[in-house]
């Protein structure tokens, strides 16, 4: 294709050859990697840090490691959307974290819970089975751990603002958390 | 504190390595456990699949997250910092609106009627159907026009206005000045969008302070300044041309 503002809606095995060229070096693939991914991985940035400017700062950061890792991507591992996702989230939360002031202070609610499970219609349908089985698996935790677990992975705050925005001491916050992880995995796995 | 028959104690501090893991792709640590932690990943292969394993495993929440199309130039940022190089000119891989010929097609008079395919072609165009809110989508436009009615630039600016395009087309700028660009809101103070190149098109990320200007109904205009831009902050020099931003109405 010589046209890289047309390049077609990308299924899994589209993005993993465009990540394996990547990986070679190859900067066409690496822009029609970019031009079907980066909206989503823009959404991602601009979820956890809000600020606009932040949240560009932050993509530019997350095709540049892209670039450079393209080669450690491992299709027995993860689907390319998913590993190219937590690129962006992990890369945000590296920049709330060097960030020490204080973002987001809203006050969290156990008694209104906010899993709203949606998943977007544009997932493939392989993609929508493993975030209904996450679903699921949240919607087996006791409120108070879902509400901590989704509220820390979406807005990525602290244990310690955790606490502070819960009126929740800090032990009791990370014993909820580290057991509904655990609690989490074992769904997962089984 | 007991357990029972737990094999990990989740209040242990501190917890296990796979419990770490999962704090960490979670993003509940604090800087400098956060910071150790990930220090530890390119030596310890085994804590590199913990974390591979936990990011797999809350990568499927990210999907509820929409996606947003970023801004325009932010293509050449990521080009430029992983040292791909200036762009290709030729013209494979640049859209239709960023190409020079395309732009030379405007004029004063034409530009509604161009207007309205520029839109049309965006719209059949739009490369990735999976993801609806891409391409951005230009929203405003003007000729930035001389004293004579000629176009000295052709401007393009996003929804959002975080991207503004720029196609010189044939201002009058006296050897050794430059064109500063300027945006003019309600308060009736133009503020700089720089110094503007004559030779080639450029996407220009607006810098956030000024878009609210943008969206406001504003003008844009250019100036006739010494080389790297007006030193005071003003415009200093002729005002060589204006043009009034039209909202495109989809």
């Amino acid at each position: 294709m010589a046209d890289a503002a047309m390049a077609p809606a990308m299924d899994r095995r589209g993005l993993e050859s465009l990540l394996s060229a990547t990986a070679r070096g190859d900067g066409a693939a690496f822009e029609r990697l970019y031009h079907a991914t980066s909206a989503k991985l823009f959404g991602i940035c601009l979820r956890l840090l809000r600020e606009r400017s932040d949240a560009e700062d932050a993509l530019q950061e997350v095709y540049a490691v892209i670039w450079r890792k393209a080669g450690q991507y491992d299709a027995a591992l993860a689907s390319p959307i998913s590993w190219l996702a937590m690129i962006a989230h992990n890369k945000a939360v590296d920049r709330l974290r060097a960030d020490t002031g204080s973002r987001n202070a809203l006050p969290i609610d156990f008694a209104e819970d906010v899993s709203d499970g949606a998943i977007t219609a544009h997932a493939a349908v392989e993609q929508a089975s493993e975030a209904k089985r996450l679903d699921g698996c949240l919607g087996e935790l006791d409120t108070r751990r879902r509400t901590l677990i989704r509220t820390a992975f979406f807005e990525g705050v602290t244990y310690e603002e955790l606490a502070l925005r819960s009126g929740t001491p800090l032990g009791t916050v990370k014993s909820w958390i580290r057991r509904g992880l655990q609690q989490l995995r074992s769904c997962l796995e089984r | 504190m007991s357990t029972g028959t737990d094999h990990h104690d989740p209040l242990q501090e501190p917890p296990g390595d796979d419990v770490l893991a999962g704090e960490y792709v979670l993003g509940v640590l604090d800087a400098d456990t956060h910071r150790a932690f990930a220090a530890r990943l390119p030596r310890e292969p085994v804590l590199a699949r913990e974390v591979a394993a936990w990011e797999r495993q809350l990568a499927p929440m990210l999907e509820e997250i929409e996606p947003v199309a970023p801004p325009l130039g932010l293509w050449q940022r990521v080009r430029a910092q992983v040292g791909l190089g200036p762009p290709p000119t030729s013209h494979r891989g640049v859209p239709l609106w960023e190409r020079l010929g395309f732009w030379r097609g405007f004029s004063a008079a034409g530009l509604a009627a161009t207007a309205a395919c520029l839109v049309a072609l965006l719209v059949l165009r739009q490369p990735y159907p999976q993801y609806p809110h891409a391409p951005h989508p230009i929203t405003m436009l003007t000729t930035i026009a001389q004293a004579d009615g000629s176009p000295a630039f052709v401007a393009a600016v996003d929804a959002d206005a975080c991207t503004m395009l720029v196609m010189p087309m044939d201002a009058n700028v006296p050897k050794g000045k430059v064109p500063e660009l300027w945006v003019i809101a309600g308060d009736g103070v133009p503020r700089s969008l720089g110094v503007r190149e004559m030779a080639h098109a450029d996407a220009i990320v607006v810098p956030t302070r000024l878009r609210n200007a943008l969206l406001a109904a504003a003008t844009l205009a250019v100036s006739i300044e010494p080389v790297g831009g007006s030193p005071t902050g003003a415009p200093t020099g002729d005002v060589i041309a204006k043009g009034a931003l039209a909202k495109l109405t989809l």
